[in-house]
């Protein structure tokens, strides 16, 4: 089972508290870390489940899977609300913090193109996402 | 098992077996079948229309392997030569993590290097391109390249196939799959090099998860261009033909049972394309009937220049016969042991030396005959590298890998000609403007859309999953579109 179904396949307490716990582990072990630069206390596994998402979700939008992407981005959605809160947290990050409520805003325009069946523009808006977590990722990696 | 699913699996048992039966090969009625899935299964190559009217029908694809140094070729750099042998200022790194093998040295420039303008276009070339740089009101540069990955098995693969690990389509076989073949009796997806594979070897030019049949076909030099394509002396034509029919027949009862089995399609495929092949393909890199006065202006008559030039020749002639997707791997002269690409982490100056002199006058050869020929406006030719090289030394006189800024360039239909996207820093490290930064993605699917390819609409579903050639990115760059 790979790391998204793991965690698409817990109801949404279960799932919520997991991820807050991968948030969790990302700080304490930031807290042990030396000297690493920058160490912003985010769960790789998070990381990696949250762009499997995004993959799940462009794949979503080319078949026009509705349903199917409709859940993908509930799910980013809440994911980077909670980043975006995390880095409100962490403080010292603005272009982290400023890249996370881009892809909360993104992720809150795809929610209403896929409601409405604007695939074209949920695709433009998916490059857009996924450019967003590339910028994130070439900086924070 | 439900009803639906019962008789679904029964249906296309019973469709499959009848296929396999009445011979699913080429001119054999598929009664069960339906049409599309008998095209794709009995001719994946089959000429397929694209998304709309591209502006042109061939690319030639020339990978520059080991990553030419753009600010010793294109991108000059005035404020490089003014601070040359100092360090570099720690602005020019801000949000740089300089992992490459060399570490940080100090700013270089080779002291004999000279600069022109060329062309009412005025672009800049070194005294390394002479003859390309001719050609400068042709081309369309693109000086805001950037990357992943600061090795070369890693670019490579993201520079053919947008990903940094092995596994994905290369572009040459996504084209071929979306647009199938322009010539019955030739690969749609052709790959040459002159000595050597670029790292990752045949990676670089798979199908990926694509059917077998879209991968790039390896052509060698020499008069038989692919490897056990001649008939054996004592092997006769109707022995052969008997041969290939008992194959065919045993390949079919096989693909009954593995329907699904695209390697056991492609093999299919293969044998009988390799029948008209052994034809086709001499014939189409036969140099014999061309000029001498062709010849020597790919370069023929010079020992540095002559493989490459060879293989830019027969790219030509492969684009008159339809090729879609000429994919050229640039790799050292004849004789030569020391440089071996333009991977110059020492002695720059001699190994850009040897490696410009190699594709200088065949490139430049290549645009004036595809232009003589009136296939220049339906040809697009990309000069492609998987990344640059750092303004500062290495070794004393040599460049590390930069995949933060560097410059590629295209020429051909339904481009911006004399024109120059983007730019670099003052030092030419980084792309300077990050909204003008141009990723392999974007490059591939600038590529499709002069195909007349939307990116976004060439999808194949792989594991449930629909994919494409950019992956999750791409944007056509519409500013050097004409």
């Amino acid at each position: 089972m790979n790391i998204k179904n793991q965690f698409t396949g817990l109801n949404k307490v279960i799932r919520t508290t997991t991820i807050l716990i991968s948030f969790c582990c990302g700080l304490v072990f930031s807290s042990y870390a030396e000297d690493q630069t920058p160490d912003l206390g985010i769960d790789i596994d998070l990381m990696n489940f949250m762009e499997e998402t995004n993959d799940s979700l462009t794949s979503n939008i080319s078949l026009m899977n509705r349903d199917g992407a409709l859940e993908d981005v509930v799910l980013l959605n809440e994911l980077f609300v909670m980043l975006e809160e995390h880095f409100a947290e962490i403080g010292d990050y603005p272009e982290g913090a400023r890249l996370a409520k881009k892809s909360t805003t993104l992720t809150a325009q795809l929610n209403d193109a896929i409601t409405t069946d604007n695939y074209n523009n949920a695709t433009k808006l998916g490059i857009e996402l996924s450019n967003a977590c590339k910028s994130c990722h070439e900086k924070f990696k | 098992m439900n009803k639906n699913r019962r008789s679904f699996i029964k249906n296309g048992s019973l469709g499959l077996g009848a296929a396999a039966t009445s011979g699913l090969m080429p001119g054999v009625g598929l009664p069960g079948v339906s049409t599309a899935f008998a095209s794709e299964l009995a001719e994946p190559l089959a000429p397929k229309q694209p998304h709309y009217p591209g502006k042109v029908k061939s690319v030639i694809w020339l990978h520059q392997n080991g990553a030419p140094s753009s600010m010793d070729l294109f991108d000059r750099k005035p404020m490089l030569e003014k601070m040359a042998g100092k360090p570099i200022p720690p602005s020019f790194l801000e949000g740089l993590t300089v992992a490459t093998k060399g570490g940080l040295g100090n700013l270089w420039v080779d002291k004999n290097r000279t600069w022109k303008q060329y062309g009412e276009s005025g672009a800049w070339f070194s005294d390394l391109l002479p003859n390309l740089a001719k050609h400068a009101d042709d081309m369309t540069f693109i000086k805001s390249s950037k990357t992943i990955g600061a090795t070369h098995n890693i670019s490579i693969i993201k520079l053919n196939t947008g990903e940094l690990t092995p596994g994905r389509p290369s572009l040459g076989a996504w084209v071929s799959y979306a647009l199938g073949s322009g010539n019955p009796d030739l690969p749609s997806y052709i790959v040459m090099y002159n000595r050597s594979q670029p790292r990752g070897g045949p990676v670089n030019w798979s199908s990926g998860f694509l059917p077998a049949a879209y991968q790039g076909t390896t052509f060698l030099s020499g008069s038989s261009p692919i490897l056990f394509l001649n008939r054996p002396d004592l092997v006769s034509a109707a022995q052969q033909k008997n041969s290939l029919e008992l194959l065919r027949n045993l390949d079919i009862k096989g693909l009954a049972q593995r329907h699904s089995d695209t390697e056991l399609q492609a093999r299919i495929r293969s044998y009988e394309l390799a029948e008209r092949m052994q034809y086709a393909a001499p014939e189409a890199v036969d140099l014999g009937k061309e000029s001498e006065a062709t010849k020597e202006m790919y370069g023929l008559n010079d020992s540095t220049s002559k493989g490459y030039g060879n293989l830019l020749l027969r790219a030509r002639r492969l684009v008159e016969r339809g090729v879609k997707f000429i994919h050229i791997v640039s790799g050292s002269p004849e004789g030569e042991t020391q440089v071996v690409d333009w991977d110059a982490h020492s002695n720059l100056p001699r190994n850009h030396g040897i490696m410009a002199k190699m594709v200088d006058k065949p490139i430049a050869g290549l645009l004036t005959d595809l232009k003589a020929r009136g296939l220049l406006d339906t040809t697009l030719v990309v000069w492609a590298s998987e990344f640059g090289r750092t303004p500062w030394g290495e070794s004393g006189n040599g460049r590390d890998h930069n995949p933060w800024g560097y410059t590629q360039w295209m020429a051909g239909g339904g481009l911006k000609k004399g024109f120059s996207y983007g730019e670099t820093d003052e030092l030419g490290l980084k792309v300077a403007d990050p909204s003008f930064a141009v990723d392999t993605y974007d490059i591939h699917a600038t590529v499709l859309h002069l195909l007349g390819l939307d990116h976004l609409r060439t999808t194949y579903v792989h594991n449930g999953r629909a994919e494409r050639p950019t992956v999750n990115f791409g944007k056509i760059v519409t500013d050097i579109l004409a």
